[in-house]
């Protein structure tokens, strides 16, 4: 009673806030949504978990690729713009253009028009297989007849919108706006609808660029460390390796390893005793080691820079300009300023920033030869980088961007070339014809998933993927997907190992199983990707918090004992003498939001260093920070954020919170709960559960399972059928399954909560009765009840599209058109002697317009798009003119299919070529039957194995019979301890009226369970007293009986069955057609066939692969060997000596084949029998 | 003009006083591991701002500095103005550690010289400081350079570029003898390479023509005359027209949501 009246209270308070906004949307941002009443008591260890929907309203499940796309859109575009600032012309001087401001619209449908009512949703461009793009509009400086000319909003292009951006209409949209723009309020969005699919970009994971890296070859006795320069220009690698003891500078732009003393030397550190100072400094260790290589240097004859230089200039790659040619002295300079090193650009004569770098990667190597210890992992999440929607798009713009003013610029070349040009030249007639190669370059990139960049000379295949529907819970899980560089093919366990470090940031259970298993990860709940800071005010920064500069330090004082480099992105910037000072101040200033939240800062103690980074890309999540063994996240905190009177930014800006990246979270000590602070602690965890990702919060008591089941069910989650948005039924996809009652787990995970999975919802709720039963529940086989299944257990519906356009042809007006229903003349039923015009039995669906009817169900081979199409569709230009009325043949659409399917859909529309668009939904209701797949949320699988009525199910003694009998023998072998738990929370609840939570380190406590149990009369381990269906008596053991939710997962028997008495044969070779679409034959393979041998049935091995594949009776010429035809031999020029032959048709091709190179297979003919 | 570099010398001296301004931690007074040991007025002195440059010399030891009484003072100063190039020359001790055959094959060099070039330095970043009656005079420095022994002798030696030479050579070979010429078509944007800043800036050095500047050497009277003038004249209090909380917002890197920013730039 006392629950009702406070959730009337929570009711009233709710309606009133919530006039003008939608109540149940807001709900789901409330921070003590679903938890407790506003008069409950607050704890911080036990409430502290509101910060996650807190954190969730922020930033939302994808927020990852919506700030990725934003900051492209935002920032980097303008970025871009202002490197690419100015187009000139080769031919007149005077010309210049000049870009001024880039701004990207909201999408519409027509250029240049910026009217709100030309505005376009998402789901109109799904339908109509359109773009959901918005203009990109720039602001232009540039001379005409030598006046200045400023225009204004000149749109270049379209780009693609990721739904939800800040250029998105649904951008911050309520549910009823939403709803009246047929979108669901619960996508996620973050991803592109590109020709009317939707797209995504999977984010990348790459090794961090600009970042040393030291590695060891053990077996080669090899150091090397290697450092990945990326700018926007240009992208090089450049090594620093040991051979024989000596170390080596390696960059691609240079043909042979250049001695490291010879390298610092032309990077401007002449003298022996600077280079030994800068790379050793007073360690006598690393002097002893580096010695060898002044020999090295000196043994070449180089002293001098200048020297160096030359040196170096000599062994530099020169192919890239032939035009000028420049001496070796400046192809030094110029391979020291711009290749080597690449991203720590050089505009003056000062190398000493560079010079410092390859000293300190030189250090590097030395010290990992004097302790092998002293290397990197590369697989350590902290030197990796991730790579979103908008770096990747970023990348594409500005090559697309470079590539329109090339074009316009070798345009307006071409017209000032001309000596005497009639009209008035205007630039601006020109920059309009290239619009197109920037929208379509975007869209060609986007929906084909190749991503080519000239300027790096990189090809990308599979950037994009399909966005996954078939469920909910699999286009959330291909949002928050990372795919990774490596290649699948190779055999190396590194990369694909479980990482400490990935705590929290990447979800430990969710992996795809064999090839990629490892290689594909997903993220975690709480995780955010970082995206670029500004670089300079913070190095100002930091030499305003004591760091002293390092163009005035010199390498004694850089490695003197106790003084820590400063490292800004990898950069050596300066040098402090008290880092933990250094870096506490640097932390107050971020603590209290005077330093960006994202940028992170750590000390390294090994390298005697402290890294700064603000650099994008780095996995990050929040924390709680301790101080003095308190969290400063106490109750009137949570309190307020319970009230609404702090948002999770708050947090942020007071201080309470913090956001870790994988580095700087390797230099904390974070306690996991509460009572684990202790002296040293410095963050505390919110939540233990955010370790697992979206998909992987579904499994309820995950932490009771044995590990690889819960990767199973995070596949097999993501295959469960079930509701995929609110707006499923408007949806025409080419391929939907739905579930047809679909129902909240009763047992479930806060995640479900957070990621609404409640809302949509991928299964069912089913008794399920441990035992044995019939013994067609071996190997995992289910036993489904008959009646569950009438009362609509497991069905689903399985809904299909069919796209017709109806084309133009070029050169004619002729148009593919749709022709009326076809009549027949039929004996009458009744009146045998006359006749009646009835419709085909074909067109029998087809309405008056040539469209399938909706709701009429369609057989096999019956036509539900009349489509005919010109004979003379003028391909070739012959027939352009030859008549007026053009001649149509029929090119019907027609259904193909074991089962009717009844058309639920026809939608008529046009698409953006202005060509007739008619897509047709076809609808199949399915109950379960035999072989279909269900599973449960803990990787148990098993296919239906018999259907039994219900008078023949057990039943207990309050006459409750299970929906499905499952083999206990599933459960020793698996350890799927969670499901037996899952039963009895599920059971608690059923009894109690309550959903339970199994929530990852948390939940319902099993005692609790087991209490309600007792208290309802039940046992307290779940077991039940159960009679047998068939012959009445009590079962002679007791049968662990409850509910567990069940998904049905979508491989379907009626999907995959298939037979082939005779059928549909391959024209090259006539054997029957390989696999089920082309209804193709079933093959007897190589194994089976040496079965056959072995057993000796040569008369069965002939039938199979000859007989039953591909016989051909051919003529054989007995005298030559040869084939002739029709009785002839061609090469005897005789008929006498021909015989008949049978043999596999593929056989006599061979030879024909090998005819045709010259080669004589001769046949020579004996009786056998 | 000659009056612009005077005070390199005495900047030279006090380097290290400079770094010990800039290191010295931020006392504050709730910090019990670094007490308070002493307090003391700070002037801020612009009587040579502008003028003051520093001059580092890495490959030297600071017990031995260029002065006359080492022995090593520097006997010849040029800059470039516009490159910022500058040089001095400091004599090269023959009495020991002097090898006569390559003293001999580098036409009896009997001074050497060091190379740098100014770079503008942050006169927040960097200060000159006075100790001097318990006051302490801070004076900003314009730009800072590394100087390190140039060894032209040795390049002068070999300036015949092998790789130039060998194509004299080569042309001179050749330059009757038909050869194939390939023919490549080349884009326009092929036809104008960019280069880096750096072979610009080289060239643009190279072209400059040295001025001689007057050099003092720290023990002379007149530099001392030119130190006084590192001390403020004024002492008045300097008002600080910024407050704490300016000072914090220019100093701070906060978190721009982009879409915000946006929405601020329109």
């Amino acid at each position: 009673m006392s629950t009702k009246r406070k959730s009337s209270v929570k009711e009233d308070a709710r309606n009133a806030k919530a006039a003008s906004s939608d109540a149940a949307f807001n709900e789901l941002f409330e921070p003590n949504y679903r938890g407790k009443g506003w008069t409950d008591e607050i704890s911080t260890a036990e409430d502290k978990w509101n910060l996650l929907p807190a954190f969730l309203k922020v930033k939302g499940l994808v927020k990852q690729h919506l700030d990725s796309f934003n900051y492209f859109v935002d920032v980097d575009l303008k970025k871009i713009l202002a490197a690419n600032q100015m187009v000139l012309s080769d031919v007149d001087p005077e010309f210049y253009l000049k870009y001024k401001d880039i701004r990207v619209g909201k999408p519409g449908i027509k250029f240049d028009d910026k009217n709100d009512d030309n505005a376009i949703f998402p789901h109109e461009c799904r339908l109509r297989d359109m773009t959901y793009a918005a203009p990109i509009y720039v602001d232009i400086e540039y001379t005409k007849e030598r006046k200045i000319v400023i225009q204004r909003n000149l749109e270049i292009g379209k780009m693609p919108i990721m739904l939800r951006s800040s250029k998105c209409h649904l951008q911050d949209q309520t549910e009823e706006k939403m709803a009246a723009m047929g979108e669901c309020p619960l996508d996620p969005g973050g991803y592109f609808i590109v020709n009317g699919t939707e797209k995504v970009i999977l984010v990348q994971e790459q090794l961090s660029k600009n970042r040393i890296i030291v590695e060891a070859d053990e077996k080669k006795g090899v150091v090397q460390a290697s450092v990945t320069s990326s700018t926007h220009e240009r992208r090089s690698k450049t090594y620093v390796l040991t051979k024989n003891d000596k170390i080596y500078l390696k960059n691609n732009s240079i043909v042979e390893d250049i001695p490291i003393v010879l390298i610092l030397k032309a990077a401007g550190l002449v003298t022996d005793l600077e280079i030994m100072q800068a790379v050793a400094g007073q360690n006598p260790v690393y002097q002893e080691i580096f010695a060898v290589n002044f020999e090295e240097c000196s043994k070449l004859g180089v002293f001098t820079q200048r020297q160096a230089l030359e040196y170096l200039g000599s062994k530099v790659k020169t192919s890239r300009r032939s035009n000028v040619k420049l001496t070796h002295y400046q192809e030094g300079l110029e391979a020291v300023a711009t290749s080597i090193i690449a991203h720590i650009s050089i505009n003056n004569m000062d190398f000493t920033e560079k010079a410092l770098y390859i000293a300190v990667m030189t250090r590097r190597v030395i010290m990992a030869m004097a302790d092998p210890k002293m290397i990197d992992d590369r697989d350590y999440v902290g030197n990796k980088r991730l790579e979103l929607a908008g770096q990747l798009l970023s990348l594409l713009f500005e090559d697309l961007f470079k590539k329109f003013n090339s074009d316009f610029k070798a345009n307006i070349d071409k017209i000032l070339k001309r000596p005497n040009r009639a009209s008035m030249f205007d630039a601006l007639l020109n920059l309009e014809t290239h619009r197109g190669s920037i929208t379509s370059g975007m869209n060609r990139a986007i929906s084909t998933g190749n991503w080519s960049l000239k300027r790096f000379k990189m090809e990308r295949a599979g950037v994009t993927h399909v966005l996954s529907r078939l469920s909910y819970i699999s286009a959330l899980g291909m949002m928050t997907r990372i795919s990774s560089q490596f290649e699948k093919s190779r055999k190396v366990s590194g990369p694909r190992a479980l990482q400490p470090s990935q705590f929290g940031m990447l979800c430990t259970s969710d992996t795809p199983e064999g090839e990629a298993c490892g290689l594909v990860k997903n993220l975690a709940l709480m995780t955010h990707i970082t995206t670029d800071d500004e670089e300079a005010p913070v190095r100002n920064l930091c030499y305003l918090l004591g760091a002293e500069n390092i163009s005035v330090i010199g390498g004694a004082e850089l490695h003197a004992e106790g003084s820590f480099g400063v490292y800004l992105n990898g950069t050596l910037i300066g040098i402090t003498k008290f880092p933990t000072k250094f870096v506490s101040s640097f932390r107050q200033f971020r603590r209290t939001g005077k330093v960006s939240e994202f940028i992170s800062i750590y000390i390294n103690r090994h390298h005697a260093a402290v890294h700064i980074a603000t650099d994008g890309g780095r996995i990050c999540r929040p924390l709680i920070i301790v101080e003095n063994e308190h969290p400063r996240v106490q109750v009137e905190h949570l309190k307020k954020l319970r009230d609404g009177e702090m948002t999770f930014d708050d947090f942020l800006k007071q201080g309470l919170v913090e956001y870790l990246d994988v580095n700087e979270e390797n230099d904390s000590f974070i306690a996991l709960y509460e009572n684990n602070i202790n002296a040293e602690t410095t963050h505390l965890e919110i939540e233990p559960f955010t370790v697992l990702g979206a998909v992987a919060g579904l499994i309820p008591y995950p932490h009771h399972n044995q590990s690889p089941r819960n990767t199973y069910q995070c596949a097999m989650g993501k295959q469960a059928i079930g509701a995929i948005a609110y707006n499923q039924l408007n949806r025409i996809d080419t391929l939907l399954y739905l579930m047809v009652y679909p129902q909240q787990p009763m047992v479930k995970t806060r995640t479900i909560e957070l990621i609404d999975y409640d809302k949509l919802p991928a299964g069912q709720n089913a008794t399920v009765a441990v035992m044995s039963y019939s013994g067609y529940d071996i190997e995992d086989a289910l036993v489904l009840n008959k009646s569950s299944i009438d009362r609509g257990f497991g069905r689903c519906q399985v809904l299909k599209k069919n796209t017709t356009v109806l084309k133009r042809y070029a050169g004619s007006d002729a148009v593919d058109r749709l022709d009326g229903v076809k009549m027949e003349r039929r004996k009458c039923a009744w009146d045998p002697n006359s006749f009646e015009e009835v419709v085909t039995e074909q067109h029998e669906v087809l309405g008056p317009d040539g469209l399938g009817e909706v709701g009429k169900p369609v057989k096999n081979s019956q036509v539900y798009v009349n489509r005919c199409i010109p004979v003379n569709n003028s391909d070739s230009l012959l027939n352009q003119s030859t008549s007026s009325s053009t001649e149509y043949r029929e090119a019907p659409v027609t259904y193909r299919g074991p089962e009717p399917s009844i058309i639920d859909k026809v939608m008529v529309s046009v698409t953006d070529k202005e060509l007739y668009l008619i897509k047709v939904l076809l609808r199949q209701t399915r109950r379960p039957e035999l072989g279909d797949k269900f599973s449960s949320r803990h990787g148990q699988k098993g296919v239906c194995g018999i259907i039994v009525n219900q008078e023949d199910m057990p039943f207990s003694d309050s006459g409750v019979c299970p929906d499905i009998i499952m083999n206990p023998h599933g459960f020793p072998s698996r350890m799927t301890v969670g499901k037996m738990i899952e039963l009895i929370s599920g059971k608690a609840g059923v009894l109690d009226g309550s959903l339970q939570y199994g929530t990852c380190f948390g939940g319902s406590k099993l005692e609790d369970m087991s209490k309600i149990l007792v208290d309802h009369g039940y046992s307290y381990s779940g077991k039940d007293m159960l009679y047998s269906g068939t012959s009445g008596e009590c079962l002679q053991a007791y049968i662990f009986f409850g509910p567990i939710y069940y998904q049905k997962l979508k491989h379907m028997v009626m999907d995959k069955m298939h037979a082939r008495p005779r059928g549909p044969r391959a024209v090259l070779t006539r054997q029957p057609t390989e696999g089920r679409s082309r209804d193709g034959g079933l093959r007897l393979g190589e194994m089976e066939r040496d079965c056959v041998i072995a057993y000796g049935a040569s008369q069965l091995l002939l039938e199979r692969l000859m007989y039953s594949s591909d016989a051909f009776e051919a003529d054989v010429c007995q005298k030559c060997g040869l084939l002739g035809y029709q009785g002839w031999c061609n090469s005897c020029q005789t008929t006498a000596h021909v015989v008949k032959m049978t043999l596999p048709y593929a056989a006599k091709l061979l030879f024909q084949e090998l005819v045709s190179m010259n080669i004589a297979p001769r046949l020579k003919l004996k009786e056998v029998f | 003009m000659s009056d612009l570099f005077v005070p390199d010398e005495d900047v030279e001296v006090k380097t290290e006083d400079a770094m010990d301004v800039d290191v010295a931690p931020v006392t504050e007074h709730d910090d019990q591991d670094d007490p308070i040991v002493k307090e003391f007025p700070v002037f801020f002195s612009t009587r040579l701002a502008g003028n003051i440059h520093l001059y580092q010399y890495p490959a030297r030891s600071v017990d031995s500095p260029y002065t006359s009484s080492h022995a090593t003072g520097i006997t010849e100063s040029r800059i470039k103005k516009e490159s910022g190039v500058v040089e001095v020359d400091v004599p090269v001790p023959t009495d020991r550690c002097y090898d006569q055959a390559k003293g001999t094959q580098w036409k009896n060099i009997d001074n050497q010289t060091l190379k740098g070039h100014l770079v503008e330095s942050n006169p927040q970043e960097n200060m000159v400081g006075v100790f001097k009656n318990n006051e302490l005079h801070l004076n900003p420095i314009v730009s800072t350079a590394l100087l390190r022994p140039s060894f032209d002798h040795v390049n002068q030696e070999n300036i015949k570029d092998p790789a130039a030479a060998a194509a004299a050579k080569r042309t001179a070979q050749n330059a009757n003898e038909p050869k194939a010429i390939q023919m490549t078509v080349k884009s326009s944007s092929e036809q104008t390479p960019r280069f880096s800043g750096a072979l610009l800036a080289v060239k643009k050095a190279e072209d400059e023509e040295f001025v001689t500047l007057q050099w003092r050497d720290r023990d002379q009277e007149d530099t001392w005359d030119v130190g006084e003038l590192l001390t403020a004249e004024k002492k008045d209090k300097l008002e600080c027209s910024t407050t704490r909380d300016e000072y914090l917002e220019a100093i701070s890197v906060p978190y721009v949501d982009p879409v915000t920013m946006a929405a601020r730039c329109l």
